[in-house]
């Protein structure tokens, strides 16, 4: 086993290079280029999920600045409806209290002339009552009794008038 | 694994080459010996898995289809392209197929009744010398002849120092595929050497006491032996990487 055999060595060179021609050709080509075309293709579908999450990306941006949009589109909607309703309700409540002001200053008016009118009504009848003791005075003796029943008559009449009135 | 009788006390008996078939080329001994036999059958045995693999190659691989990737894709990336650079591509078939003739040549020696071609130092040396020739031909290629050589004589170096240096360096050329040969020779045969010892202790002390001793170290040193088979064929593809990176970077 230590003796040199020239011809083993040449039989190792045939067998391995034999080996070395086939597996060349017939495994690792095939083999090495599945691998590589394996890790091609990984690499491409990590790119285009790469693309595609930046798409998505950009995409949700958009519809948060679209919706950030709205929402203050809302808000200033919302404020300029308030505003609205502030001014209408000012609005309103200051033609109420003015017309609630004229309408007591008419029933004040009204009221005035009621009173106006009533006063110079009594004045008319007491007027009138004066002429009436008056000529009920003169038509009657000129006696001191009479004289005292005509005028507690007329007062009474005049009294009962004024209660009336 | 034993011969008959006789060959259980002598272990270096399991180890001696026999022709099986006799052949002479031209004065040339070409006898088919086991070794050579063996090697033929690795041959055969390794080409028939790869190329089998290789021709059911499936896009989405599942079991031995991945084993096999995995180990060819650890020799190209680990053992070519990491040990030698980009440049070493072209290399990879070599160490690859360096890796697989030996792996299945240990391994076939496992086998009881079989004969280790890896444990012959002829078959060895062949691999070294085939190794050796391959590492100065890139070099010559990248460099040119004369460039290669003058490599070994590092710039800036005191001429007066040359003549210590130079059969040094001339010493660690072949002394690179000097150990390539003996390491592989010499693990194999001491793995086979040790198992057959065991079992020879077996004959020797014809003995139902002492046989489960020996059995014991028989069945461990099977176990390892499939562990250095593995070692010694990665170890011969990464020195062979190694040996190649450094014939196709002399700057350094």
């Amino acid at each position: 086993m230590f003796e040199a055999d020239p011809g083993l060595i040449i039989w190792t060179w045939i067998c391995f290079i034999t080996l070395l021609a086939l597996l060349a050709k017939f495994a690792y080509k095939p083999i090495v280029a599945m691998i590589e075309s394996r890790a091609t293709s990984i690499r491409e579908d990590l790119d285009a999920s790469e693309m595609k999450r930046k798409e998505a990306e950009e995409v949700l941006a958009q519809y948060k600045a679209q919706l950030d949009e709205g929402r203050s589109e809302v808000q200033k909607m919302i404020e300029e409806g308030r505003a609205v309703g502030e001014k209408l309700k000012r609005e309103i409540m200051a033609k109420a209290d003015e017309e609630s002001k004229a309408l007591v200053k008419k029933a004040q008016e009204e009221i005035e002339r009621e009173k106006k009118k009533a006063l110079m009504e009594l004045q008319e009848q007491v007027a009138e009552l004066s002429v009436q003791v008056a000529t009920k005075m003169i038509s009657q003796t000129l006696e001191p009794s009479d004289h005292e029943k005509l005028i507690e008559g007329a007062l009474a009449q005049v009294k009962e008038e004024y209660a009336k009135s | 694994m034993a011969e008959g009788g006789g060959a259980a006390i002598d272990p270096l008996h399991h180890f001696e080459v026999h022709p099986i078939i006799e052949l002479k080329l031209g004065g040339m001994d070409m006898s088919i010996t086991q070794p050579v036999l063996w090697m033929m059958i690795s041959t055969v045995v390794s080409f028939g898995i790869l190329a089998f693999v290789a021709a059911t190659l499936k896009r989405y691989p599942k079991g031995f289809q991945n084993f096999v990737e995995m180990i060819v894709d650890f020799l190209r990336r680990e053992l070519v392209i990491n040990v030698i650079g980009e440049e070493g591509k072209g290399w990879f078939p070599v160490v690859a197929t360096l890796f697989i003739f030996i792996l299945t040549c240990n391994l076939m020696g496992l086998i009881p009744g079989s004969f280790t071609a890896t444990s012959n130092i002829n078959v060895t040396a062949g691999l070294a010398i085939l190794v050796f020739l391959m590492v100065q031909g890139a070099g010559i290629k990248k460099y040119g002849f004369v460039g290669y050589f003058k490599a070994f004589i590092p710039s800036g170096v005191p001429s007066w120092i040359l003549p210590v240096m130079l059969p040094i360096e001339f010493i660690s050329l072949f002394a690179k595929p000097f150990s390539l040969a003996v390491r592989l020779f010499a693990n194999m045969m001491a793995g086979h050497m040790v198992i057959l010892v065991f079992l020879s202790m077996i004959i020797l002390f014809k003995s139902v006491i002492i046989t489960p001793l020996p059995l014991i170290g028989v069945v461990i040193m099977y176990a390892f032996e499939i562990f250095v088979a593995l070692i010694q064929a990665y170890i011969f593809a990464v020195l062979t990487a190694s040996y190649l990176s450094d014939a196709l970077h002399m700057e350094h």
